[in-house]
């Protein structure tokens, strides 16, 4: 497809849904809706902010109610695509596919949006480790719509993923695409080593030093949490109507594990989250061992962006590491050398 | 698909006061059919403009078109629901996870420990292993209670009746005068008790309270001599989705309260990170 064909197909696209899209603005890169085709960055990098909100809104309302009673259910409306995701994007969407399984709200949003993803790859790495093609190793066990991959400045080979995937480019008039059959999100080589290390390491070092070293570092200001495409606690509220007495919507809401009243009970009596030790450490625990019990995949899609936005600069790295001596206080691979006199 | 977060329909045929901040509603679902549950497990109360509380029910009668929540009026949802009254409707969601394993229970010389509000589910199981304090559960059964004090006794007309079902200790921290009504009462913590009265050994021990009680008793019972796998908890964290392992409030170590929970084996769950409180 070349770069008209391309900007064509976005500006069909825009007709009939809201497009989200990586932007640069005021210097850096982010996710956010577009009009016009122009607007995309086609910068490498992976944005700072996700395409989460695209599955799964910052405020989704679940129904109104009424003196006390549902009034109607509220199913998402709105067409969306999400364009120009990366790899660990769609890695994180194979992971909501298994965790909203049971939601009403994310099928039914899962239903009305196109999922696009998009590489740039040097050809001579189209291959895998074992000889085998870029498309066959990596895409099958991707969840997408359509799959660019950009092969010159003007130019992209295009894949597709499922059959709505298909719809849309025949609608459109385009037809040299090539279908890749998803074939499960795990690879034949079976659950990725690193799983069962990191749970064990994870689950191993509860209550030692090292999650204090952390705790005295980390400033629970969830950035972590809000930029990560594995991310998903949420809160369920009900905001009444201000002009409407007695009526009113109960809304789903992001929230994050670091916030204070996260673990509260009894109207806050009670938090079982009280420290910001605990809080990271929870933080990992789900990650690094609830998803992998629940799913035998790793919550973590490894898209760096935790470790880029932490503004007291933790990184996954270095929190993993120090899990290997956790009975230290302080983490032995970040301990200066011992100085000679 | 079906929508897990749409409350049912139930109204309140009545309600009454079993302490200064506890009120039992009995309830029954609008359309009349049975809302089946069982010991330990967890429903949601929701009320639209208000929010969800999620609790045990003091009742577990499978097949019967009744039953009750007792609800301590803590935040506002609950205060909410202690200002409804008889004819009043609200939602239910649930029931959620896994309550007492009653396969391994039953038969089982069973030591009780309920801490405050914690005698809710315990009353649940106690309902259901005496069918309605109606028999002499087999070997025997002993109930240590603790409360603050007398009057945040939760259920204390009944528990004549349940005496003949089981042996009661119950324990206030403010000792109350005893007069004569038919049971006895201890002055102080569960854990003094222990000491003037012996508890059952070589059975099964299930606890419900607050967390600090379980870091004090399963101590103590350990000590005594019951194995880690019979000693069972019912322990409360935060929900959200409910049954849903999504919102991610009540996650503990590699399990969630809501599904996995709330009522855990000991010897399974000691070594999760924050399972203790």
């Amino acid at each position: 497809m070349t770069k008209r064909q391309l900007a064509e197909f976005v500006a069909y696209l825009l007709k009939d849904a809201e497009v989200f899209a990586p932007v640069e603005s005021n210097g850096e890169l982010i996710v956010k809706q577009i009009s016009r085709f122009e607007e995309i960055s086609w910068q490498k990098a992976v944005p700072m902010t996700t395409f989460k909100p695209v599955l799964l809104p910052e405020r989704q309302v679940l129904f109104d109610y009424k003196n006390n009673q549902v009034l109607t259910e509220v199913k998402p409306a709105a067409r969306k695509v999400a364009f120009g995701m990366r790899l660990p994007d769609l890695k994180a969407v194979g992971l909501f596919h298994q965790v909203f399984e049971r939601d009403p709200y994310y099928q039914a949003q899962r239903k009305l949006s196109l999922l696009i993803g998009q590489t740039e790859m040097p050809l001579a790495s189209l291959k895998g480790p074992a000889g085998e093609r870029f498309e066959e190793d990596v895409l099958e066990h991707l969840i997408f719509d359509i799959f660019l991959i950009r092969t010159s400045s003007t130019e992209w080979r295009v894949y597709t993923g499922s059959e709505k995937g298909q719809r849309a480019l025949d609608r459109f008039g385009y037809s040299k695409y090539e279908h890749i059959e998803f074939a499960g999100l795990l690879k034949e080589e079976g659950v990725d080593p690193n799983l069962a290390k990191w749970r064990k390491l994870v689950v191993e070092s509860h209550a030692k030093k090292i999650w204090d070293y952390w705790g005295n570092r980390c400033i629970a200001c969830g950035k972590c949490a809000v930029d990560c495409p594995t991310c998903f606690c949420f809160d369920i509220e009900d905001e009444p109507d201000e002009a409407k007495p007695n009526q009113g919507q109960r809304v789903r809401k992001w929230t994050t594990c670091f916030y204070n009243n996260f673990s509260q009970i009894g109207g806050g009596t009670y938090s079982f989250l009280k420290t910001n030790g605990q809080r990271i450490e929870n933080w990992y625990l789900h990650k690094f061992a609830r998803i992998p019990r629940e799913f035998q995949l790793i919550g973590c899609v490894n898209c760096g962006r935790c470790d880029k936005v932490c503004p007291v600069g933790i990184t996954r790295h270095d929190v993993l590491t120090s899990l290997e001596h956790p009975e230290e206080s302080t983490p032995r691979h970040l301990k200066s050398p011992a100085k000679k006199t | 698909m079906k929508n897990p977060y749409l409350p049912i329909p139930v109204v309140i045929k009545s309600a009454r006061r079993e302490t200064p901040g506890v009120k039992t509603f009995i309830l029954q679902k609008r359309d009349r059919k049975p809302f089946n549950f069982e010991p330990g497990q967890i429903i949601a109360a929701s009320l639209p403009g208000f929010g969800e509380a999620f609790f045990a029910p003091s009742t577990a009668d499978a097949g019967r078109r009744t039953f009750e929540i007792s609800v301590q009026r803590i935040g506002r949802v609950t205060s909410q629901l202690h200002n409804l009254k008889a004819a009043d409707q609200f939602g239910l969601r649930g029931p959620f996870g896994q309550g007492f394993d009653l396969k391994k229970i039953t038969g089982q010389p069973l030591l009780l420990i309920a801490g405050g509000i914690g005698i809710i589910p315990i009353r649940s199981l106690l309902r259901h292993l005496t069918d309605n304090f109606c028999l002499r559960y087999p070997p025997k059964i002993q109930l240590f209670y603790g409360a603050r004090t007398y009057q945040d006794l939760l259920f204390k007309k009944e528990f004549n009746q349940w005496k003949k079902c089981l042996d009661l200790e119950v324990t206030l921290s403010k000792p109350y005068p005893d007069t004569d009504r038919g049971w006895r009462s201890h002055a102080g913590l569960l854990s003094t008790v222990f000491k003037k009265t012996p508890p059952l050994t070589g059975g099964l021990a299930i606890l419900c309270g607050p967390p600090i009680m379980f870091k004090v008793m399963v101590p103590k019972l350990l000590q005594i001599g019951f194995f880690e796998s019979a000693i069972y908890l019912s322990i409360e964290r935060r929900m959200q989705c409910a049954g849903l392992t999504t919102c991610q409030h009540c996650g503990v170590g590699e399990h969630y309260v809501c599904q996995d929970g709330p009522v855990f084996n000991y010897a399974e769950m000691k070594d999760q990170p924050q399972f203790d409180a």
